[in-house]
């Protein structure tokens, strides 16, 4: 990290636009080899695109990016901060197993935390996003992976927290992405369009950001279709 | 042309009716009025017909004729001779009549007399054109339950055309006529939401029609929402054309409303015609062109996203915004529109004088709310409440209007955001207001910038803000809110200070818009002032804080050293108390205007009620503001003599009331506080008539015996 505490601090405390938070946890394992991991790059790329180009969600929206796989196993590639402090996503690399528990136990830690900075500081903000992405089965700590779902699940029952699980693939363990998602059932990607995806995600971070935190803005679930199946 | 006939009738009528049945007076500044010649053309033959005659007060002619002689004053001196002459013509006709005793008082006073003396036994008129004595004259009506015969006491000011009418006018600030203006409603309007039967919703380069078939083309499409597109048109307007299922009754009955009057402002997008398309139904409106940069985008995004959309804007450019909007604001109010949903993306902004409200169609008109609203700009009152279904107050409005300037001054930053915040709804509710003023804070402002913004705001600002928003200010009810012309007259004078470069002059960085301190304070209080004392000679030093505090009260810089002016503080008041001993005794030779650097007798009587002492914030605003301005005009030390002859007699009168508490409450409430708070926003004239109607009302209530 180039940046300073200060300007970390800064960052946060000199805009007064109301912040989305928005985690992304990304499978990167081995089976993510080749296209599946060239087009999750590149619809991660097209999200901040979209979100860079308009001028309230620019603002708005924080993104940070766990991911599990990889070499390190759960790895934070981008923590929250504006679009302004990291304008360019991370590149994905596909290796290594599944620890989908892990990584959704360190995206909620870290959610957390950033709530607490935006309340320590008096930054008004919306209910974190959690966007789930998986093409396989979790296989890492079995403890973990059920303490991540049972957080996952109060979260969403008190409404603090929207999640996305989205399954990638034939192998996509829909069953286990149903449990992170009361109430909603998890979205399944037709082939590998996650351009669609992130191109939906971004219009919703948008409509948000231009709403006030609190109240309720109806996600366009209509927008769906054209990617998902369900 | 006709119009004008048909009122100049009524306007002769009425006169006729004046002369036939009311004892008539007249007063200085009637007499000295320019139109006063065309007056006494269309009174003097009712007068010679009807054999009746007006009355002018000895007092009133005595003025007259020392302004006559005023030397200093040639102008006013001419005017004064003529209008005697023209006197002097009236009386030898029969027209007037001089009526008067040696022992009457002031004109204005005698006045309060008369007519307090004969209103039961007469109709009667007074023509002025002073609104101070005529609020005084037309309370003797309210004053008092006496049973009378006759018909309650008129008071007119002459109008251009030399005919009298109403001094106040049915709206105080405008001369709107009622047919200008939309009604007040209570109840919502039973006009259902249903959706009308639209076989065609037209579309670029297609053509839609006005009520009297005028045919007017869409050309480009300019922007598209939830609810409507905007067109280009072949005119200068351009068109909003709903979509098809936003196309309801109510919608349709409340753009017909809104056309039945004339709402033209520079910068409000209004209807301006009803568009209809080829098969005559309603699909859209016509209305101006808007231009500028949505606040939201500018002013209200973080400070690199504002600098560049604006990056010449200095604090002046937002308070001079800021009265642009209200200005705006002002104008919708003054017809009874409320705007209901103000927020950052219907305000668009060319430059500081140039802006454009848009989506007027959702303004509250009438009984036809205004459906939409966000969470930020709702008042507590009415959080959680569904839009659609109630009517919003003016009350409600204010709020939304304090949140917007507060928003504007401390860029994009809602007032409630505070650390340990809950969600915006719970933090409105709580009111728990967190920016410090005087001593009070509940040190949750939030972090970053905004405490520094905040602390170089005006001290008249940071009261505003703090008793609107805290739980608890004087201004945090939905009937007490600040109005439009409230914030009007702060931000009219805030502008004046920034422009003087007296702001700058304090601090410099208080002319930034995102200073990156605190106002320079008592923290450092570094010296900035040293004088020599005119008592002991001695050289004394000020602090910031110190020269802050005279300049922010408008007042002069003091000229003696701080022990020298205690000194001076008990002296005064042991010659006060003199006084007053002096005064029960029934000896007021002593009380000259030479020993006037004492106290404010009736103010100091009624702030020792409160159990305020005499170096109480106020006395000490009003005696500063009495050495310091009042001395200073013309007839400053005159007024100052009179009331020092007139207000130790009165002081013991008050005192000696049964009444006294009600009178030291009237006296604060209408008079006192109002009086500081002039002070305090410089409106130093206006104090001064002010504190005349108080010692008016105080005379008046030792006259009758009210006491």
């Amino acid at each position: 990290m180039d940046h300073t505490l200060l300007s970390r601090e800064e960052d946060l405390v000199n805009n007064p636009t109301a912040r989305v938070p928005i985690c992304l946890c990304l499978d990167v394992s081995g089976s993510m080899k080749g296209e599946a991991i060239n087009e999750l790059n590149q619809g991660v790329q097209l999200f901040y695109d979209a979100i860079n180009e308009d001028e309230v969600a620019k603002y708005s929206a924080e993104i940070c990016i766990v991911t599990f796989g990889g070499s390190e196993g759960v790895e934070c590639l981008a923590d929250f901060a504006s679009m302004e402090r990291q304008p360019v996503p991370p590149v994905l690399m596909a290796v290594g197993l599944t620890p989908m528990g892990e990584a959704v136990n360190m995206a909620l830690d870290l959610l957390e935390k950033r709530k607490e900075e935006y309340r320590s500081k008096g930054v008004d903000y919306y209910q974190p996003w959690l966007v789930l992405m998986t093409d396989g089965s979790p296989n890492g700590s079995t403890r973990e992976l059920e303490r991540a779902v049972q957080r996952t699940e109060e979260l969403v029952r008190a409404k603090k927290l929207t999640v996305f699980p989205i399954g990638i693939g034939a192998e996509a363990d829909m069953k286990k992405l149903e449990e992170f998602s009361p109430g909603r059932t998890p979205l399944k990607l037709q082939g590998l369009k996650f351009r669609e995806f992130f191109t939906w995600l971004s219009r919703s971070v948008s409509k948000t950001s231009q709403s006030i935190p609190g109240e309720s803005v109806p996600l366009d679930l209509d927008g769906i279709k054209g990617w998902g199946e369900l | 042309m006709e119009q004008d006939n048909h009122k100049s009738g009524m306007a002769k009528a009425a006169l006729e009716k004046y002369v036939r049945g009311y004892k008539i007076f007249i007063d200085t500044c009637s007499l000295l009025h320019d139109k006063a010649d065309r007056f006494w053309d269309n009174v003097r033959p009712m007068l010679k017909q009807y054999q009746g005659k007006i009355i002018v007060p000895l007092r009133v002619w005595e003025e007259i004729e020392k302004h006559a002689d005023n030397a200093a004053k040639p102008e006013l001196a001419e005017r004064a001779a003529h209008c005697l002459e023209t006197l002097r013509g009236l009386r030898e006709e029969g027209c007037i009549e001089l009526r008067g005793e040696a022992t009457d008082n002031f004109a204005d006073n005698v006045f309060q007399v008369v007519f307090t003396k004969f209103r039961v036994k007469y109709n009667l008129l007074l023509i002025t054109q002073d609104k101070a004595l005529a609020k005084d004259i037309l309370a003797i009506n309210d004053s008092r339950s006496v049973k009378t015969a006759v018909g309650p006491i008129l008071v007119k000011q002459i109008n251009q055309y030399g005919f009298l009418q109403n001094i106040f006018q049915i709206n105080k600030n405008t001369a709107l006529s009622p047919n200008e203006k939309f009604r007040i409603c209570k109840e919502v309007t039973t006009q259902p939401d249903t959706l009308l039967d639209i076989s065609d919703i037209p579309t670029e380069n297609e053509s839609v029609y006005t009520a009297d078939q005028k045919t007017i083309k869409l050309t480009q499409k300019l922007g598209t929402g939830g609810e409507a597109t905007v067109y280009g048109t072949d005119t200068a307007y351009v068109a909003k054309i709903y979509n098809k299922e936003k196309i309801t009754i109510r919608k349709y009955e409340k753009i017909k409303l809104m056309l039945t009057r004339k709402i033209e402002c520079r910068g409000i997008c209004y209807p301006t015609d009803i568009l209809y398309n080829s098969q005559g139904q309603f699909v859209g409106y016509l209305m101006p062109k808007a231009k500028g940069i949505e606040l939201q985008t500018s002013v209200f995004g973080p400070k690199p996203l504002f600098l560049k959309k604006f990056p010449n804007w200095k604090k002046k450019d937002t308070v001079e915004l800021c009265i642009t909007i209200l200005e705006k604001i002002k104008y919708l109010h003054d017809r009874n529109i409320i705007m209901g949903d103000i927020n950052p993306a219907n305000i668009l902004v060319v430059s500081p004088k140039e802006v454009y409200f848009v989506d007027a169609d959702s303004y509250q008109i009438e009984d036809f709310p205004c459906p939409v609203g966000t969470v930020n700009f709702t008042a507590p009152e009415i959080q959680r409440k569904h839009f659609p279904d109630f009517l919003r107050t003016m009350g409600n409005e204010n709020f939304a209007i304090a949140t917007l300037l507060f928003m504007i001054m401390l860029p994009g930053k809602p007032p409630y955001s505070q650390q340990g915040g809950a969600d915006p709804v719970s933090n409105i509710l709580r009111m728990d207001f967190s920016y410090p003023f005087k001593e009070n804070t509940n040190k949750k402002t939030p972090e970053g910038p905004w405490r520094y913004i905040w602390s170089h705001l005006t001290y008249d600002l940071k009261e505003a803000f703090y008793h609107t928003f805290r739980k608890g200010g004087k201004n945090s009810e939905e009937t007490s809110r600040l109005s439009v012309d409230d914030w009007l007259r702060l931000f009219v004078s805030y502008l004046k200070f920034l422009q003087s470069g007296k702001c700058g002059a304090q601090d410099s960085m208080s002319e930034e818009l995102f200073p990156t301190r605190l106002k320079k304070n008592s923290q450092s209080n570094p010296i900035v002032y040293s004088g020599v004392c005119k008592e002991c000679g001695r050289t004394f030093t000020m602090t910031e804080k110190e020269q802050e505090y005279y300049m922010q009260k408008g007042l002069m810089l003091p000229k003696r050293c701080p022990e020298c002016r205690v000194a001076k503080k008990n002296t005064d008041k042991r010659q006060i108390d003199n006084r007053q001993v002096d005064s029960r005794k029934g000896d007021n030779s002593g009380t000259s205007a030479s020993g006037s650097t004492g106290g404010c007798f009736i103010s100091t009587a009624v702030c020792e009620y409160y159990g305020k002492s005499d170096d109480c914030e106020e006395l000490t605003v009003l005696r500063n503001y009495r050495d310091g301005w009042l001395r200073r005009q013309g007839d400053g030390e005159a007024l100052i003599a009179e009331y020092y002859r007139i207000a130790p007699a009165v002081v013991d009168a008050l005192k000696s009331s049964q009444k006294f508490s009600d009178h030291c409450r009237t006296l604060w409430r209408d008079y006192i506080q109002p009086c500081v708070g002039l002070i305090r926003s410089r409106e130093y004239a206006r104090c001064k008539e002010l504190y005349i109607a108080m010692v008016r009302y105080a005379v008046t209530l030792v006259d009758n015996r009210e006491i």
